[in-house]
Parts: structure tokens; sequence; C-alpha cells
């Protein structure tokens, strides 16, 4: 956890707590320093090239970060997601509470809805970004970036004394999927016989696997049409229907040409979308107005964490906005490069690499916001002045890729 | 010879920083990246090669290799001329990661030092033996 991140403990909550109750032994190994595995780490072992991030050791690639990234393009990928931290918010004030806590109104959900959304510090920084998953007005899930599991956790802690609510940490006993690309739906359906397509984007719903109860999502990291598998009651020691559930993927996987897929297509296949990664593109000091995200805002509700701010951004505007490039010369921008404009520096990029798809340069960087979307500037490649164009991702032909594609 | 699962052949020279030079006649060598060095580095997708005539200097970076997740140094073994790049390798990176030893080689150069390369540079039993103690702990 960075240091400018860690959360500051609001001094009106330094009265008596309630009783309540918060449990999570993922955080008991954070605090000793113990490097985690997710409950699939068995199944990949000895198949991937692995890294370690967030404190797990996770698959980077299985065969090439390129050939799992034009799977999911083409046809689908199935990612171990498990390090992506998951808590269940449950109460009287559930609701109440998360909309103090989050930017988007989640009283407007129906339940079944799964919403994209903030935490934020009081000042409008970004704390994180996650998604909800309203089950009734009572019972929420939450799944959150794995570098920031403790920190998300104690902030929700720590403002959930004031709420008659529950919060606990799922994240250790349970599994998280990601099935991602165009025939995701058909391979679940032939490896998991789970039938998903009453299941509209953003929505979830609960489904029997082995027994046990498996929460779907219709969502992603990759900008296709997708799906994210919860399986509870598993654990690293005890992984049964999870480790079931990733081989059947396998096995089934080969007749889809859908392999297995480590962090490295993620990043690549995130970036191609234009979706934000936190501590990168998004930070603590970053606001979701200035990362161009004003649409996950709710203004017209009573209050939040960073609203003040925000509210102001969004009438006044913002000097910076996080904004795509297309590099149109070779070379591939990576974070922390400085943008120029007729020899004035303008912006840096946040996040680089090479677009699989592309076969080009792309990025994402805060620029200042006056530049209008089709403007040239340079990216400073290690001395070299590379042209690149400002354009919206998706970087890819939204026709032909993408969950919004045209199915032929 | 092999370390590994990798490959080292043996009419080469070697650097620490895992690059190759194939010394022909008095002047003439050819430089790229070893075997193990382009599986390290993996999915490579962009180079940077010096302009023809470039003056290099031994030790001192003298082009770039891109994989999708990172950027490396690729160092001139010794000092010298450059005489020839493989532009090839702007269109197709992927041949570094196919044949390191062949289609995958970055420029050649003319030098006065080659003599004394032998000594400064590691030879391919010495070479191996570096490959296998990092990738024993490569694990």
């Amino acid at each position: 956890m960075d240091s400018e991140g860690r959360p500051r403990l609001p001094s009106q909550l330094c009265g008596s707590p309630r009783a309540i109750l918060i449990t999570s032994t993922q955080l008991v190994r954070f605090e000793l320093g113990l490097a985690s595995k997710t409950q699939l780490f068995a199944e990949y072992e000895e198949k991937a090239k692995l890294t370690e991030f967030a404190g797990y050791d996770l698959p980077l690639y299985f065969d090439s970060i390129i050939t799992e990234h034009l799977a999911v393009r083409n046809a689908a990928g199935f990612f171990d997601v498990s390090h992506m931290a998951r808590f269940l918010i449950e109460g009287k004030q559930a609701e109440e509470f998360l909309n103090k806590m989050v930017t988007v109104d989640v009283s407007k959900a129906e339940p079944g809805r799964a919403q994209y959304t903030f935490l934020c510090f009081e000042n409008g920084g970004v704390i994180d970004d996650l998604i909800t998953y309203k089950a009734s007005p009572e019972k929420f899930f939450m799944v959150v970036n794995a570098a920031n599991h403790q920190k998300d956790f104690e902030w929700l802690a720590t403002w959930s004394r004031q709420y008659d609510v529950s919060l606990s940490d799922l994240t250790s006993d349970s599994s998280l999927i990601s099935v991602q690309g165009p025939l995701a739906r058909e391979l679940i359906r032939a490896a998991l016989s789970l039938d998903l397509s009453p299941l509209k984007r953003f929505r979830f719903s609960f489904f029997d696997f082995e027994g046990l109860e498996v929460m779907v999502s219709r969502t992603g990291y990759t900008g296709e049409d997708g799906f994210e598998l919860m399986l509870r009651g598993v654990t690293a020691e005890s992984p049964g229907a999870a480790a079931m559930m990733w081989r059947k993927l396998a096995e089934k996987g080969k007749g889809f040409k859908a392999p297995p897929c480590g962090l490295g297509a993620r990043d690549t296949l995130r970036l191609e979308a234009g979706l934000p990664l936190y501590g990168n593109d998004l930070t603590a000091s970053t606001t979701p107005v200035e990362a161009g995200l004003t649409r996950f805002i709710d203004a017209s509700k009573q209050d939040y964490l960073g609203k003040e701010t925000h509210v102001r951004q969004i009438s006044e505007g913002t000097a910076k906005a996080l904004r795509g490039l297309y590099l149109l010369d070779n070379g591939i921008p990576r974070s922390h490069y400085p943008i120029f404009l007729s020899g004035e520096e303008v912006g840096s990029v946040t996040s680089g690499t090479f677009s699989p798809l592309l076969r080009r340069g792309i990025a994402l960087a805060y620029i200042k916001s006056s530049l209008p979307g089709g403007s040239i500037v340079e990216v400073d490649i290690r001395g070299t002045r590379c042209k690149a164009e400002i354009r919206p991702p998706p970087f890819y032909d939204q026709e032909l890729y993408g969950w919004r594609r045209k199915l032929a | 010879m092999r370390a590994g699962k990798y490959e080292i052949p043996e009419d080469l020279l070697f650097t620490k920083d895992h690059e190759w030079l194939r010394v022909s006649g008095t002047s003439q060598a050819e430089v790229g990246i070893t075997h193990y060095a382009s599986e390290m580095l993996h999915d490579i997708v962009f180079v940077t090669l010096p302009q023809v005539g470039t003056e290099l200097e031994g030790g001192k970076p003298a082009s770039t290799v891109e994989s999708v997740k990172s950027v490396s140094d690729v160092v001139a073994p010794v000092s010298g001329t450059v005489t020839a790049i493989n532009e090839e390798l702007v269109q197709h990176p992927e041949l570094i990661n196919q044949d390191p030893y062949g289609k995958g080689w970055f420029f050649k150069m003319e030098s006065s030092s080659l003599s004394t390369a032998k000594g400064l540079l590691m030879a391919p039993t010495d070479y191996a033996k570096l490959v296998e103690q990092l990738a024993a702990q490569e694990g």
C-alpha cells in the first residue's frame, strides 16, 4: 500500500464505536507479510510464467501475451482473478452506508445490478475503482483491486462504525474466474453447463455448480463480452470446486481456441479498451472527473465522500484530463514518458503498451484538457520525439471487436 | 552446447548482459542477443537500431529491444563502427524470438579491438555457467 493512499481516520469517529462484525483472514496474512497464492495456484504453477502482483504469485503468461490477447479478441480466454478482493456488506443500513462511500447511487439500482464506481477521499481523490453488486438493499458484494485490498477494507471498516452494517472479507474463502471474449458464453455453457444467456451486461445472478453457489456477473476488464464467476466455500488449502471449474474450462477451451491467460494479456486488453488501472491512471491525486469518468458519478444524490470537489470540477472543468494516445510513429510509450506540443510539456503517459491487435503503440495519458481529440502531440520516448494522436478509446474498431461488435 | 533449454553456439563470444558476438576475419563482427535473453524478454515487439556509420563504444548501449512489458538496452560488446543493420527486424521483431543467432541479428561492425575481445568477453562454456545459475534462480 502506498503511503499517500493510506486512509486517514475520520476525526468524528473517535467516539465509542458500536458493536459490529468486521472479519478478514486475508488481512492477517498481509500483516504477517506472507506471500499469498490463490485457490487456483496449483492448477498453473507448472504451466505459467509466474510473476508477483499485490502479494500474490500469479501467471504473467502461459504461452505468450500476444497469443492470449488475440485469443480473447477473436474467441475467448479465461483468467484467475482470485487475487482481487471481495467484500460482503450486510445490514439494515447497507444501502445508506454504501451511498456515503461510493460515487454512484446504489439505491437507484434494482437487485441483481452491478455498478462500476469509486471510493474517494473527502478531497475527491480516488481511493479505488471497484464494482458493487446489489443482492438486496441490505446485502451488497464489492470487488476491489488486489493492490488496494487492505487500504479499502480498513477505510470501509472505519466508516462502517457509524452505520448498522457488518463488513466481511470473502477473499480467502472464495475464487474468482473471469471468462472473456465473444465466445465466453458458449464456452461456459459447454464447460460448466451454465446457461447465462438471460444475464444482461452489468447484471449478476446465482447459479449452482457442483453443489456450491456461484455468483456470475456479466462484467470484465477486457472490453469484450464476458463473465466473472465467484465461487464461495473454496480456500487455497481446499480448492475443490474452483480447481474443477478451472480444469473444465481448460479442457473445453481447447475446442474453442480459448486458452488460460495471464496478467500480461489482462493489461494489454484493458489498455486497448481504454479501461483505467488504479495506481497508474487513477491515484489519490486524481479524481474520476479528471479521468473522464463523470458518468460514474451521481451528483444528484444527497452526499458522498468527495462530492464537493467532484461537483466543482464538473461545473468549472479541470486542467488535465485522461486521454487516449495512438502512436503515429514507431515506438512504444511507457508510463511517465512526457508529452509535448510545440516544445511545451502538456502531459505525461500513465499507461502505455504495444497493442497486439493494432500492432501500434497506445497509451492513456493525462494531458492539458484544452487540447481537443484529433490533436497531434509528441511523446518523448527516451529522447526521441514520436508523433501521437489524441483519440478516445477503445482503440480498436468497435464494429469488429469488443462487446458492442456486430456478431456475424 | 546447451544450458538447460537454452541454446549456446560454440563459435560465438558472449557478454554478461546476454549479447553475442560472431567474429569473422580480423576486423568484422556481427552482434545479437542470446536465446536466453530472447526467452526472458518474450514477445519481442519492437527494436531500435543504430545508424550505419555510428561509432560504438564497447559496453555502452547501441540499440534497444522491447517486449510487451519492458524495454532493454542492447550493449555493444566491443568498440567499433556500424557497417550494416538488420532492417528486417523493424517490421519483423519476432525474428529475434524465432532465430536469435541467425535471422535475429542486430548489426554488424568493423572493429580494431577484436583480438583483445576474446579476453574481455565470455567463452561459450563460461556463458553457459552464467545461464545455468540464472535459470536455477528463476526456478
